[in-house]
């Protein structure tokens, strides 16, 4: 018989600080200590040579018995782990949960036999911390998640208010581009109907009178008075067809039937013939124009567009320019641009009359362009400056102006340089 | 030294062994286990180091299981840490292993190394008719390094190294199952097998 069957050395695990016992292989209950009276609350008197199963119904189970048995013929210990066998000392059903880590080893009894030596770590505080713990890093989680809900729905939210409000925004610009247009079209509209109202029935109404009296009274007139009414109808139709040409010019521009044709232009040939055709008109106002641009100047244009921006500056120039003034034609600078192509600045300066500041923001707007009668009473169209930006743009260049009244205007003008 | 033939009875041996573990924990967790071939080698001490690190290099959590007797030597489960957790998680779902306790895990780990272990040193002490003795199994965690005994490292003896794979399928944790023999048990189990091998297979 071994010597811990002696009942005292059995009561030596009562000095013990965790839960012992000690069961035979029926699962009689031989030593049960101190300790356990507190874990379990069954009195060593009573469950001593009792059945272990009749007080905790688990150890009559076979899952626990398959890996129990094996230590009454001296088996390597076996472990229980609190977590995984929390109900293992439930005394009945519903009880609450009891953390004991178990470990059972062999104890000899005989050469064949062995009893069970259980040791009963109390594990409960630990759990019930781990239990706290993972309750509060559960909740921690959920309200992680929910605040992460939260947060992606006002996510969302704001990624819709913002893609409505960039439809918003797109949808306005594009209301205010067709509002724009809308104003272009009735600006054109307008200016045309006034056009035709009063620039084409005046002048038409001229010749009508001069002609009607003519017709009726041509007798009666001395050659001299005669000669005078035929001029004024001579130049009366000389304006109209100007203005007409203008307008013809105009209307194709609208209707995008002109097109630009670029190609390699001597921008001193061309100012050289403006110049010319215009002579009459500046020695009649003794204006003198002079210019310096290099021979072998060459753009890159449509012939009838610059002819017509350049003939429209030089004209326009003589018109707003006292008898006794001067013009001045010269190229400016050569600019580069972004793409690397050259571009040169023509000038066309005058010592005029000059521009209001009023009148120069409406100078290039077709609903806004005001026609204004020269230093001589010369009459316009108000189409002349319109149909200059109209080109210069197509042609890829820009124009624009700089004038203080009473000293004068220069126009420039951004025109493509011709390259090899 | 060990022949080819006890090599594979020894093998046979832990294969029995782990497989009976693998049902109790198929039981426990609903899952199934996958076992490789078992590997037997004999390590030198010069071989250590070599030895040590045909493991991966990172963190182990390891149960040991001593026993004497007519046999001596360790059987460790050794997993590692990541694998470690994977298991746990097996055992008591994701929330209680994110947790990283290691009071936790150390009880867990104990009693799953503990079937483990048992089965097989069971089935060997059974299959040979070896009377051991078994002391309680300990937990510790490591590098690489504590996969050798400390104590075989200071007798620098031979081993004889036993081991398993087994894989758990659905929790895509694995882990390995060593014995190490101390080289004096090495007569012992050669006589053993032997014996078994006179009485059961010749």
């Amino acid at each position: 018989m071994s010597a811990l069957q002696d009942t005292s050395l059995y009561n030596t695990l009562d000095f013990l600080p965790e839960g012992y016992f000690i069961i035979d292989s029926n699962y009689k209950v031989k030593s049960w200590n101190k300790v356990l009276k507190i874990l379990t609350n069954v009195e060593k008197e009573n469950i001593l040579n009792s059945e272990l199963g009749e007080f905790f119904p688990n150890f009559k189970k076979d899952i626990y018995k398959k890996r129990i048995d094996p230590i009454f013929k001296g088996g390597p210990p076996v472990i229980f782990s609190a977590q995984l066998h929390k109900n293992l000392f439930s005394q009945k059903e519903n009880q609450k949960n009891l953390y004991y880590q178990v470990t059972i080893s062999s104890l000899k009894v005989d050469e064949e036999n062995c009893n069970a030596l259980f040791s009963v770590e109390n594990r409960n505080e630990v759990y019930s911390q781990i239990n706290d713990l993972k309750n509060l890093h559960d909740k921690a989680l959920n309200e992680i998640t929910e605040k992460d809900e939260v947060h992606s729905e006002l996510v969302n939210q704001h990624i819709e208010i913002e893609k409505a409000f960039l439809g918003l925004s797109e949808k306005n610009l594009q209301i205010e581009k067709q509002k724009q247009q809308l104003l272009e079209l009735n600006a054109t509209k307008d200016k045309f109907f006034s056009i035709i109202a009063h620039d084409l029935i005046n002048p038409f109404s001229s010749l009508m009178g001069f002609s009607s009296i003519l017709y009726e009274k041509f007798d009666t007139y001395t050659p001299n008075i005669l000669k005078e009414m035929i001029g004024h109808m001579h130049q009366t139709s000389k304006q109209t067809y100007d203005l007409l040409q203008d307008l013809l010019q105009w209307s194709r521009a609208q209707s995008g039937s002109l097109q630009n044709k670029p190609i390699k232009l001597g921008l001193d040939e061309i100012v050289i013939d403006n110049i010319e055709l215009v002579k009459n008109r500046s020695l009649n106002k003794n204006i003198e124009i002079s210019k310096s641009i290099p021979s072998k100047l060459y753009v890159f244009g449509d012939h009838n567009m610059i002819n017509t921006v350049i003939r429209n500056l030089i004209s326009n120039a003589i018109k707003f320019t006292p008898e006794g003034g001067c013009i001045d034609i010269s190229v400016d600078e050569v600019a580069e641009n972004q793409d690397q192509n050259d571009f040169i600045v023509l000038k066309v300066s005058d010592n005029g009359v000059g521009i209001s500041t009023e009148k120069l923001s409406k100078l290039f707007k077709i609903e806004e362009s005001p026609s204004t009668v020269g230093t001589n009473d010369e009459l316009g169209t108000g189409l002349g400056l319109i149909l200059c930006k109209e080109f210069i743009e197509k042609m890829g260049g820009e124009i624009w102006v700089e004038s203080e009244e009473e000293k004068g205007s220069t126009f420039f003008v951004k025109i493509p340089l011709y390259k090899e | 030294m060990l022949n080819a033939l006890q090599i594979e009875i020894l093998k046979e041996i832990i294969n029995i062994g782990v497989g009976k573990s693998a049902e109790v924990l198929n039981s426990m967790i609903q899952s199934h286990i996958l076992l490789d071939v078992p590997e037997v080698k004999i390590v030198e001490y010069s071989e250590y180091d070599k030895f040590v690190h045909t493991f991966e290099d990172t963190d182990y959590s390891v149960i040991t299981l001593p026993f004497n007797g007519e046999l001596n030597g360790f059987s460790k489960l050794i997993m590692s840490s990541d694998h470690a957790a994977k298991l746990v998680d097996a055992f008591i779902g994701k929330s209680g292993a994110s947790l990283d306790m290691d009071s936790l895990k150390i009880d867990i780990l104990s009693e799953i190394g503990n079937v483990i272990i048992n089965a097989v040193m069971g089935t060997l002490g059974n299959m040979l008719t070896i009377n051991l003795d078994y002391i309680v199994p300990s937990y510790e965690k490591g590098v690489r390094n504590i996969i050798i005994p400390q104590e075989m490292l200071n007798n620098k003896s031979a081993i004889l190294f036993a081991k398993t794979q087994f894989k758990i399928e659905e929790f895509e944790a694995e882990g390995n199952f060593a014995i190490f023999f101390r080289l004096e048990s090495f007569k012992s189990l050669v006589e053993k097998i032997q014996e078994y091998f006179d009485k059961n297979i010749s």
